[in-house]
């Protein structure tokens, strides 16, 4: 190579690291202007001092869920076509080769089977109700009713998670959980994030905690679970001997020796096991008393019917979360199992309304007498729907429904809410004719009637942002008054 | 000493300058300024012009590449001077565009292309000493798009800064004297400006004036914005509607602001309309005559809450950058007045305030009756009485309240409602209808009364009561407490089989002691209630246990217990039948031999069992039993048949509970082996889901006496 070419580069080599300093010093010197650009900040935390984004219309939620999905068909969705077409095959133009679960996957016939029972019509909404949930229909100038609800699920669990936790694989934050990191408790002597559980005598499934869990979230923000029973929360109260003052020390002792911890490993957990035990602290004060249902006038007992006054049933369960959710529980998670009506439907069903339908509506009617309704959102509905096709031998007036995810109904009241019906399926009950509602899109309404816009509301987890409706979810602004 | 040439020093300049503008501008919503540079910043509007002049003379040389060029030393410096100073002005624009409160996108486009210019302009002083002199095509290039970035990016600057001459506009918005009657004022002044100035202007006047329209005179209302667009044509479009005004992440318009905006534009939008001049019912009279300006903090920040909350308040503005507040109070207990003193300081925010089952008195309410506005209260079980809070009547924002739980008294309610603004009321409260407020309910039509359902007279049947003893075995003998959970209910029981009424029976006061087979009958009685059904357990003694056990048939693999000892060892399962308390069989029958090592004479056996019609398992049908000297020879002494059970079954037969069968055993000899045969129903009946396969039996426990 020529020797004054080369020489000319090294020149310019030298030059140009020469040069390169200066700039990385012009960038030294920027970077004094912008304060903490080398800290790993906590960029949530500027998130969540923007919330509510905009003004709630609900500033609590009570989530009734139906757990193992009841049939819309028998309950909301009145289809006399079923009835007029029962027992004959269900036409392949409407099924379109919907997947089916293993329990029907090998029935070679799909009879309709019309629902036994008959229907009322409220006239102002449009709304039909079926003669097993009376007490709700009375309330029926209440309900927002979407009868478009579809989710991608066809089995239980993925389903259930799909509805908690915006996806059907467990390891997200649980709807509350996300309102409890977003929002905070309104009461801080109790969780933001409750779960009251209970058994109907239907074909139930099981639920886990993980429907509850706190997923990538602080583990501050899981749900606690209210049990029946003398001790509602679990290993809550103190052993006998040890007074509150005794207990007030050994608390501030162990926090020293965590904040100690913490400054040696830096393990955020240890900052939540502080205010873990600070905030059962103050909850040993509230639980009782916020627990205690015997005080209840007996007016409001016959209002919720006698079983409310006893533990773990749905009907206490209901009186339960108002209660939690007045004194400022902002998210009351219920489960009530027993609706999975594969054989026999109409008989479980009758027997899975008669636990249901009268604390349910006891419950508006109760949320409203106390000027509460309008800033709590009560959600009843299951994790899918159920076929219009028998499952298993189809008489006259028995029949199972398997699992639908195609189209199935839930309702809201209160919180922002417009009464009235949303969406209509087919003359068939199997596909949604008008106004589709996915989970996401649910989803994307609840958090929006709270105030936050789910599109903004994220939080960083192994390097990606993940919100509650993850990359889908549109606000069904129809809904809302 | 090598004299040092200007031209270096610039060269090097533009090093330090430029890369620390790309950083500065990645990182520009972070920055922290000082004083110093903030105040640098300001002289931004000042020199930009210098190096666009500059920079469109530059890319004008290069374009139009005149021969003979001027010398490359003025060449170099004219280069140079111009990309410093660009670096310079873009520099100072980061620095005051920090703080301002500009459009972010329209910010952001110009940030970047202020950002463009000053690295465009470096670019041209590197490359000019090679290759860029006698490279003709790429110095018209390059002058090209160093014209348009200039052109287009320091209008976008333009834009952002637009409008400071409206400042010196005659009809400059100016909020009017407070202090002036409403009798003076004109329905602009009143209520149209505030409204304006409260959630427009930021935007649409004063600074900046977005989308063409600005708020700072009448005639320009009237112009309206782009496209001719009217206020009125933006600020009724749905929230998620791009166009919908103001922004989403604004402070939005209340019904009211929207309804006065759009009257009052309906009215032709008259600046000089007097109040008065209008009639007293018009609803833009009523609106305009109530609306009160909402307090804004001037700073836009909101104030720190931090100081009024504590474990028993909650105060939280409504949303984020909202300015009504909401006041929630808990655990009543624990209640002091000095936090609701407290809340004086920002009492003119309060907008919602909820005080349930807080044991409040009349001081309390005095200071509630000083936030102005107010528009929701919960006094729900405050243990006050209506007349303590009848000073509330002066709170003229208050649209709803809740005073569940204080005795109602028509009258006083009246009173109550008389003048004020409230349009919901919220009385549930034991014993009251909705016939003891008609008479207010007549008067105030518009106000919702709300009664809540009243349903003590109501007659209802009371739930069984609890037998609290989850053991039915008596070893020795057994307490079995009993409970029920409503409030003043009188148990009675038996245990005599009898069923149990409300005058006969023993009245249930303390746990029952049982020391033989029995069965308690129990159920609950109470005044206005139906009484329950009755609730029945069976008691049984185990006296005798043998001292082995056999299978002679195995259990389905699934329901193998603990073996043989499982029907033994005392322990009952319960209706879950899967908790591996149970033996099942239903391919077989079950067999098993229970050996004494003394021969031993048998009154009574018993066979704790499942009944689960749903889940297949289905009573014993027989049981036969047998009996052995050795163990090797037996011989039948008992065969009872139970068929019929199962035959009064039917289809609407939902059966899940444990069932006992009991077998006599004749008088007889003494024997050390007893044999027992079990038999399973073969084919489910008809009616059956699972009609024509075996049926399940379940056995936990068998008793012998």
């Amino acid at each position: 190579m020529n020797e004054f070419i080369e020489h000319g580069l090294n020149q310019n080599r030298r030059k140009f690291l020469s040069k390169l300093s200066l700039g990385l010093g012009g960038m030294a010197l920027g970077s004094l202007m912008i304060p903490g650009i080398f800290d790993a900040k906590n960029e949530e935390d500027l998130f969540n001092n923007v919330l509510p984004h905009f003004a709630p219309k609900a500033k609590r939620v009570i989530y009734l869920f139906q757990n193992g999905a009841p049939s819309q068909l028998d309950l909301f969705d009145y289809k006399p076509m079923l009835q007029q077409m029962h027992g004959q095959d269900l036409p392949e133009s409407i099924r379109q080769g919907q997947r089916l679960t293993g329990m029907t996957a090998n029935q070679t016939k799909f009879p309709l089977a019309g629902t036994r029972f008959n229907f009322t019509q409220n006239k102002n909404t449009g709304a039909y109700f079926s003669e097993t949930i009376p007490h709700i229909a009375s309330i029926s100038d209440e309900l927002c009713i979407i009868r478009s609800l579809y989710t991608e699920a066809i089995n239980h669990d993925p389903a259930l998670t799909f509805f908690q936790t915006g996806a059907q694989v467990g390891n997200r934050p649980s709807m509350g959980s996300w309102i409890s990191y977003g929002l905070g408790s309104e009461n801080k002597n109790l969780p933001a994030f409750t779960v009251l559980l209970s058994k109907g005598k239907g074909n139930g499934q099981g639920v886990y905690s993980k429907l509850w869990s706190n997923g990538f979230l602080d583990s501050i923000h899981q749900g606690v679970q209210f049990s029946s029973g003398d001790e509602p929360v679990k290993y809550l109260s103190d052993p006998e001997f040890i007074d509150r003052g005794e207990k007030r020390k050994m608390l501030d002792e162990i926090a020293d020796l965590n904040e100690q911890s913490y400054k040696e490993i830096g393990d955020p957990e240890i900052v939540t096991k502080i205010q873990q035990y600070e905030l059962a602290y103050r909850m040993q004060m509230e639980v009782p008393e916020v627990t205690s249902l015997q005080n209840e006038p007996e007016s409001i007992i016959k209002m919720y019917g006698p079983e409310c006054i006893l533990p773990g049933t749905y009907a206490a369960n209901c009186l339960l979360a108002r209660k939690l959710s007045e004194s400022g529980v902002r998210f009351v998670q219920l489960y009530h199992q027993g609706w999975d009506g594969h054989n026999n439907l109409p008989d479980e069903l009758v027997g899975q309304c008669k636990d249901v339908d009268q604390p349910s509506a006891a419950l508006i009617k109760d949320l409203k007498q106390r000027g509460l309704l309008d800033e709590t959102l009560v959600i009843w509905g299951g994790e899918f729907g159920r076929t219009n096709y028998c499952q298993g031998a189809l008489t006259k007036d028995n029949y199972g429904r398997d699992h639908h995810p195609r189209c199935f109904t839930i309702w809201m009241a209160g919180g922002g809410v417009k009464p009235g019906v949303y969406g209509e399926t087919d003359d068939f009950g199997y596909n949604i004719n008008t106004l589709p509602v996915h989970v996401h899109d649910f989803h994307a309404t609840v958090m929006h009637l709270m105030g936050v816009d789910h599109e903004k509301f994220t939080f960083k987890h192994l390097g990606r942002r993940y919100r509650l409706t993850d990359v889908a979810g549109n606000v069904v602004k129809e809904i809302i008054s | 000493m090598k004299k040092i040439n200007p031209i270096t020093i610039i060269e090097n300049l533009l090093w330090v300058i430029n890369p620390c503008l790309i950083l500065l501008c990645i990182f520009s919503n972070q920055l922290d300024l000082g004083k110093m540079l903030s105040w640098l910043g300001n002289w931004h509007p000042v020199i930009l012009h210098f190096p666009i002049v500059l920079g469109i003379f530059v890319s004008i040389y290069l374009l139009l590449n005149f021969k003979p060029t001027i010398s490359e030393e003025i060449e170099k410096y004219l280069f140079g001077i111009n990309a410093l100073l660009a670096s310079i002005v873009a520099l100072l624009g980061i620095f005051i565009s920090v703080g301002g409160n500009y459009d972010k996108s329209l910010l952001t486009i110009h940030q970047w292309g202020g950002l463009s210019i000053s690295l465009i302009a470096w670019m041209i002083v590197l490359i000019h000493k090679n290759t860029f002199a006698s490279n003709k095509l790429l110095r018209q290039l390059v002058a090209v798009i160093y014209f348009v970035t200039i052109i287009f990016f320091t209008h976008k600057g333009g834009q952002l800064t637009h409008g400071k001459e409206a400042l010196s506009m005659p009809t400059a918005i100016k909020a009017v004297d407070s202090n002036k009657p409403d009798s003076l004022l004109t329905v602009y002044e009143k209520a149209v400006q505030p409204i304006l100035l409260n959630k427009c202007v930021t935007c649409h006047g004063g600074d900046k004036i977005k989308g063409d329209l600005q708020l700072t005179s009448i005639e320009l209302i009237k112009k309206g914005g782009k496209n001719k667009d009217q206020i009125t044509d933006r600020i009724h479009l749905p929230m998620a509607d791009e166009k919908h005004m103001p922004p989403t992440d604004k402070k939005q318009l209340t019904k009211e602001e929207l309804a006065i905006l759009t009257k009052w534009m309906q009215l032709g939008g008259d600046l000089n309309k007097a109040l008065k001049a209008l009639s007293k019912t018009d609803s833009l009279y009523i609106l305009a005559t109530q609306y009160i300006t909402p307090v804004i903090a001037n700073n836009k920040e909101q104030a720190d809450l931090a100081p009024f909350n504590n474990n028993y308040v909650s105060v939280q503005y409504n949303y984020h950058g909202g300015d009504k507040i909401n006041v929630n109070f808990f655990q009543g207990a624990f209640y002091k007045t000095t936090y609701l003193e407290k809340l004086e300081e920002i009492k003119d925010q309060i907008a919602t305030l909820n005080m349930q089952n807080i044991p409040l008195n009349k001081k309390d309410i005095e200071i509630i009756a000083t936030f102005s506005n107010l528009e929701k209260l919960n006094l729900n079980f405050t243990k006050l009485n209506l007349q303590d809070i009848l000073a509330l009547n002066t709170l003229k924002k208050l649209q709803s309240i809740s005073l569940v739980g204080m005795p109602i008294n028509a009258n006083q309610l009246q009173v109550l409602l008389k003048g004020s603004n409230i349009k919901k009321v919220q009385l549930w409260v034991n014993g009251l209808k909705q016939n003891d407020i008609a008479p207010v309910a007549s008067k105030y039509p518009a106000v919702e009364i709300v009664v809540g359902d009243n349903l003590e007279a109501a007659i209802l049947k009371l739930n069984k009561p609890i037998i609290e003893q989850d053991s039915t075995i008596i070893i020795d003998h057994i307490n079995v407490p009993l409970k029920h959970f409503l409030k003043g209910v009188t148990i009675k029981y038996t245990l005599d089989d009898t069923e149990p009424d409300s005058i006969t029976s023993p009245t249930y006061s303390k746990p029952i002691v049982l020391n033989t087979n029995t069965t308690l009958k129990t159920k609950v009685f109470k005044k206005g209630w139906i009484a329950s059904d009755v609730i029945q357990k069976s008691f049984y003694k185990s006296e005798l246990n043998p001292d082995n056990i056999t299978l002679i048939t195995q259990p389905d693999s699934k329901y193998i217990g603990s073996g043989g000892q499982t029907i033994i060892d005392h322990e009952l399962g319960d209706v879950n039948f899967g908790n591996g308390k149970w033996l099942g069989y239903m391919k077989t029958n079950m067999e098993f031999v229970m050996r004494f090592n003394e021969a031993t004479s048998l009154n009574e056996v018993i066979f704790n069992t499942l009944i689960n019609t749903g889940s297949y398992i289905f009573p014993i049908q027989t049981i036969q039993m047998e009996a052995s000297e050795d163990g090797k020879q037996y011989k039948q002494i008992q065969n009872v048949d139970f068929t019929n059970i199962t035959k009064a079954y039917s289809k609407e037969t939902n059966i899940n509970q444990t069932q006992a069968f009991k077998l006599k055993v004749p008088k007889g000899k003494n024997y050390k082996f007893y044999k027992f045969t079990l038999r399973n129903l073969k084919q489910l009946p008809q009616w059956h889901p699972g009609k024509g396969t075996p049926a399940w039996v379940f056995v936990d426990e068998v008793f012998f006496n």
